[in-house]
């Protein structure tokens, strides 16, 4: 009778146990991965994203959404992204490796038609606190929590005649890393 | 029966009773935090650490980044009001008031085969919709084309719908209960 009851307690830990840990990690194994993939291992690079990389972002893709991506990896600098805001629908949408939406922008948030989002990296002057995005001399900065996070820019075609316009404007955008050692020289030269 | 037999039977279960009961909350069990409205469900929030966990699963196996939850709502139905699986061999009418957003896209993809990229998708928005005169949503949804709103089944196979709305503002609260629009299944061929 102790017997069985042991195995049957075993069982039911082992499945919490099984349970728990897909839950919790399936996105912290996957989603690293996954980001390679959709930027084929570019980091600090836009493209645009279609055949497999758009499949490994999504299998469930809008037929008239064109979609753009940078993995961002900062390390103490920083990583900017230059866009044109497209009339209609447009957005970017930050992602952490354990598929957390770090922050988000569309077409109406800014009521801009460009713009320039400053990924900034973890700063050791930070102590751990990390601010909230802010507008600075035309810049939108977007201090990080992570040493990488994938930026996903969404916009969506609403006829088909303005597909090229759209495409071109999509792929007019860019991502740069700098150097800490330009921000410092800059703040020291005020 | 022998130890190493006793203990393979273990393992078995353990593992597969976990592994499948994650399946079923991440498919929108009980006190999964999923909401259901009607035939729809959604995941508020799963792309945020405050969200349930089961839709951050639910997303990730079934091939997506969770959405941002800041951006829009997205729901999802494999079956109509009264049960049944959506199926690409019958027609189907969608009807009712659509809340209040930005603007909106229905789409529906074949279940099997999922990953035919943007070519396999079915899809209607809000800019290529007529209301009634009442403002209700009449989309009749069927292999065969048909006269109004028309979305075309994506195949012959099960398919899901999925509905994603946009935000103007905040959406959320107790409007997420209710279906955004009726499924009633009209006939099979």
């Amino acid at each position: 009778m102790k017997t069985r009851l042991f195995w049957i307690l075993a069982t039911i830990l082992l499945a919490v146990v099984t349970h728990v840990s897909l839950v919790l990690f399936s996105a912290r194994v996957s989603l690293p991965k996954r980001f390679e993939t959709i930027m084929q291992g570019r980091v600090n690079t836009f493209q645009v994203l279609d055949g497999k990389a758009l499949a490994a972002l999504t299998r469930r893709p809008l037929k008239h959404m064109l979609y753009g991506g940078c993995l961002i990896v900062p390390g103490a600098g920083r990583v900017e992204m230059k866009t044109s805001i497209p009339d209609g629908y447009w957005s970017v949408s930050v992602y952490s490796e354990q598929g957390n939406v770090v922050y988000t922008l569309n077409d109406r948030h800014l009521g801009v038609d460009a713009l320039t989002i400053v990924f900034q990296g973890k700063d050791k002057s930070q102590n751990g606190v990390i601010e909230a995005p802010r507008l600075r001399k035309g810049q939108l900065v977007v201090p990080l929590d992570a040493a990488r996070v994938l930026a996903i820019t969404q916009t969506y075609v609403a006829h088909p005649g303005a597909y090229r316009r759209k495409l071109r404007e999509l792929k007019a955008t860019t991502c740069t890393a700098r150097a800490q050692k330009l921000e410092r020289r800059t703040r020291s030269g005020r | 029966m022998n130890g190493v037999v006793k203990f393979i039977i273990f393992v078995l279960a353990g593992v597969g009773l976990g592994y499948f009961s994650a399946l079923h909350m991440a498919d929108g069990g009980r006190f999964s935090g999923a909401l259901h409205a009607g035939p729809w469900m959604t995941w508020p929030e799963a792309g945020s650490g405050a969200g349930s966990p089961y839709g951050r699963l639910h997303f990730i196996l079934s091939g997506q980044v969770p959405p941002s939850h800041f951006d829009r709502i997205v729901f999802e139905a494999r079956r109509d009001d009264a049960g049944r699986p959506l199926q690409g061999s019958c027609a189907y009418r969608l009807e009712g008031p659509m809340l209040a957003v930005r603007w909106w896209v229905l789409s529906a993809y074949p279940l099997s085969g999922e990953g035919g990229g943007q070519e396999a998708v079915s899809e209607l928005s809000s800019r290529d919709v007529l209301h009634d005169a009442r403002g209700r949503l009449i989309i009749g949804i069927s292999g065969m084309a048909r006269a109004g709103n028309w979305l075309p089944t994506p195949g012959e196979d099960d398919f899901i719908l999925v509905l994603r709305l946009f935000r103007a503002g905040a959406i959320g609260g107790e409007k997420l209960y209710h279906a955004p629009l009726r499924i009633i299944r009209e006939g099979c061929s």
